[in-house]
């Protein structure tokens, strides 16, 4: 789990939350790994077929880490499907679903509607998500699928070295929340649900920003015109 | 002092493999006979990790990568290669069944021969994979494949 050590110093629930979701799933998947294929349709619905599915998902908890203790976000420069290179710090002041995925990762392809979803209802409450492309056959393959889904939030070309900066990303969907101040309140390595989501999105654009808090590697930015 | 917490801040974390080993393992194999101007059956005996599946050598989504083998300067021809029958199973990503392999399963490589080939030699290949298991799916990844020969008429 290569990008849990960016949030190493995890909230004691969220520390749980992760042993027993991202690791046991993995370890419960291993007993029955095709049972959990069928089962990825369920997650999806919300529905819980599988007791055990279930109840790991729940186990992933709502928890975001205590403000106090969350860690700068690194600052990184990527390129959008327009061409415009799009700056994170520059989001300084709203709320920053960050999702690394790939065209060829299907638990990505699920949470994508999600996303769109918290972008149509909660960008006016300060919501920004930016998907970060992993792609190795870059935007040959990547423009094409976003006129496909009709993806409404901005998608970004990623590489490996804004992927190290957040761990490497082994595995995707990996999704980072960020707050107002431009701080990692939540990461999640793997599908989570659509609740767990939202309701942490929810907390993040509730809270007031700390905007004395720094962005990594740059000087403090507020909210500017790179924010759609 | 304040080097140190930047220092921390800025130094970027080094990837790991989130299954040691990789998702996929393919088992060594015994060096083999083949006679020059004909061919030879050869079997790559791969195997997924407990809960883990890669996508089939056709998966039918084109976004989905395939298990793909290749040789580098093959001095042997590859004539065919044949993979399983894969499963398909529906998935909440996909209109389509997803073809995939899980646990065990072969893949069998027919080579010919050359007639001037050499007493000997060795096939290096690559085996490309991307796995994923009910939650995430891991970058794709190779694995190195090297076979040796004899030759004889």
């Amino acid at each position: 789990m290569p990008a849990a050590r960016l949030f190493s110093n995890l909230h004691p629930s969220q520390r749980r939350a992760q042993r027993s979701g991202a690791r046991t799933l993995i370890g419960r998947a291993g007993r029955a790994p095709l049972c959990a294929l069928f089962l990825v349709p369920a997650l999806a619905l919300g529905l819980s077929a599988c007791s055990s599915f279930g109840t790991s998902v729940e186990a992933a908890g709502n928890d975001l880490k205590p403000a106090a203790q969350r860690k700068a976000a690194p600052d990184f420069t990527l390129e959008d499907s327009r061409g415009e290179k799009v700056k994170l710090s520059s989001y300084r002041g709203k709320v920053v679903v960050l999702d690394f995925w790939a065209t060829w990762c299907g638990p990505c392809k699920i949470e994508i509607p999600w996303f769109m979803e918290f972008e149509r209802e909660l960008k006016p409450r300060g919501l920004v998500v930016l998907g970060v492309s992993m792609d190795d056959n870059g935007w040959s393959v990547v423009r094409p699928y976003i006129e496909q889904q009709k993806i409404n939030y901005r998608i970004l070309l990623g590489n490996d070295q804004v992927a190290g900066l957040y761990g490497g990303v082994d595995a995707m969907p990996t999704t980072f929340l960020i707050d107002r101040s431009g701080r990692i309140a939540a990461m999640h390595e793997g599908l989570v649900s659509k609740d767990e989501f939202k309701n942490q999105i929810v907390q993040l654009l509730d809270a007031r920003a700390d905007l004395r808090a720094p962005f990594a590697g740059v000087p403090a930015f507020f909210t500017a015109g790179g924010a759609r | 002092m304040l080097l140190l917490p930047a220092c921390l801040l800025f130094s970027p974390l080094a990837a790991q493999d989130s299954v040691p080993g990789g998702a996929l393992t393919v088992a060594p194999v015994a060096r083999f006979h083949a006679r020059r101007g004909q061919t030879v059956d050869v079997k790559l005996s791969a195997k997924v990790a407990p809960g883990y599946h890669v996508n089939s050598d056709a998966p039918d989504d084109p976004y989905l990568i395939p298990l793909r083998l290749t040789w580098d300067k093959p001095v042997l021809e590859p004539a065919a290669t044949r993979f399983p029958a894969p499963q398909r199973v529906k998935v909440a990503f996909s209109d389509k069944p997803v073809a995939i392999f899980s646990g065990a399963f072969d893949i069998v490589v027919t080579f010919r021969a050359p007639a001037n080939v050499a007493d000997m030699g060795v096939m290096s290949g690559k085996l490309r994979y991307q796995a994923c298991n009910d939650r995430e799916c891991l970058q794709p990844k190779v694995v190195p494949i090297r076979l040796s020969f004899d030759a004889t008429n």
